[in-house]
């Protein structure tokens, strides 16, 4: 389907389509604009229901709407999709992690954080998921760790 | 009616050399030190670049107004100091450790978004 759009558009394949939509549904995340980037994001997901992007866009719109049951299934589904790399793995465990602290979780939300700390363990994500587990830990959110 | 020029009636009215000049030496070499405090801070905050977020001009301002606010014996406790310059290290950190985990998280945003198949 995506690359019929992206045929009609003079994109070579879907690929390039479904990019642009991502980066699209983002930038109105950023701009302050859940609602249009929530539309995109869920276009995205019936485009590409094995892409980890359209449901973790979703989650952290959920977050930032303060719909955290909604955004932790949203995360949960994203790590569960084919083509998540290791780095959008941690990435999804770190969401899910936020979205049980808010549901006061903090059990749970220290096993997710740990959890992306070991999948990316020498990435960028597993060294943020460290860090907040620290500051977590300091803000006595987290029991202090071992 | 007569008036006599050298009757003291107006004695009680202030001559010029009583009226009060306002800022006396110690506020004025505060005033400057505060300013230069404030210009240094500046300039630090722009040699440092977008990592501080200027907090060299705010920390001029603080101790600006930190010598407003000392006793008329010109001196600034220097564990106030302290303690402000330690409370700014410390936003510091907290900014720099919150906007290195927003970068991180937009790279992984991007990333994702790159390694979309169809």
């Amino acid at each position: 389907m995506a690359s019929k759009f992206s045929a009609l558009l003079g994109a070579k394949d879907g690929t390039v389509l479904l990019q642009y939509l991502a980066e699209a549904a983002y930038l109105w995340s950023y701009l302050g604009k859940p609602d249009e980037a929530k539309a995109i994001f869920e276009g995205l997901q019936l485009l590409a229901p094995a892409d980890p992007v359209a449901p973790l866009g979703l989650a952290e719109i959920y977050l930032s709407e303060g719909k955290f049951r909604e955004a932790d299934k949203a995360a949960e589904l994203a790590t569960k999709t084919e083509n998540a790399d290791r780095r959008t793995l941690a990435f999804a465990y770190k969401l899910r992690g936020r979205s049980l602290i808010q549901l006061n979780k903090a059990k749970d939300a220290e096993k997710f954080w740990q959890r992306a700390v070991e999948i990316d363990k020498d990435g960028p994500e597993g060294k943020s998921a460290t860090v907040l587990l620290a500051m977590a830990r300091e803000m006595g959110v987290l029991p202090p760790g071992a | 009616m007569k008036v006599n020029p050298e009757s003291d009636q107006l004695s009680s009215v202030p001559t010029h050399s009583d009226v009060n000049v306002g800022t006396t030496g110690n506020e004025k070499f505060r005033q400057v030190l505060g300013g230069a405090v404030n210009l240094a801070g500046q300039l630090a905050g722009t040699a440092a670049g977008g990592s501080t977020m200027g907090l060299g001009p705010m920390a001029g301002n603080l101790a600006s107004s930190l010598l407003t606010g000392t006793s008329d014996t010109g001196t600034v406790d220097p564990m106030q100091l302290l303690q402000i310059q330690e409370q700014l290290q410390q936003q510091s950190q907290v900014f720099n450790t919150m906007s290195k985990i927003s970068k991180t998280e937009h790279e992984t945003r991007m990333a994702a978004v790159r390694n979309m198949k169809e």
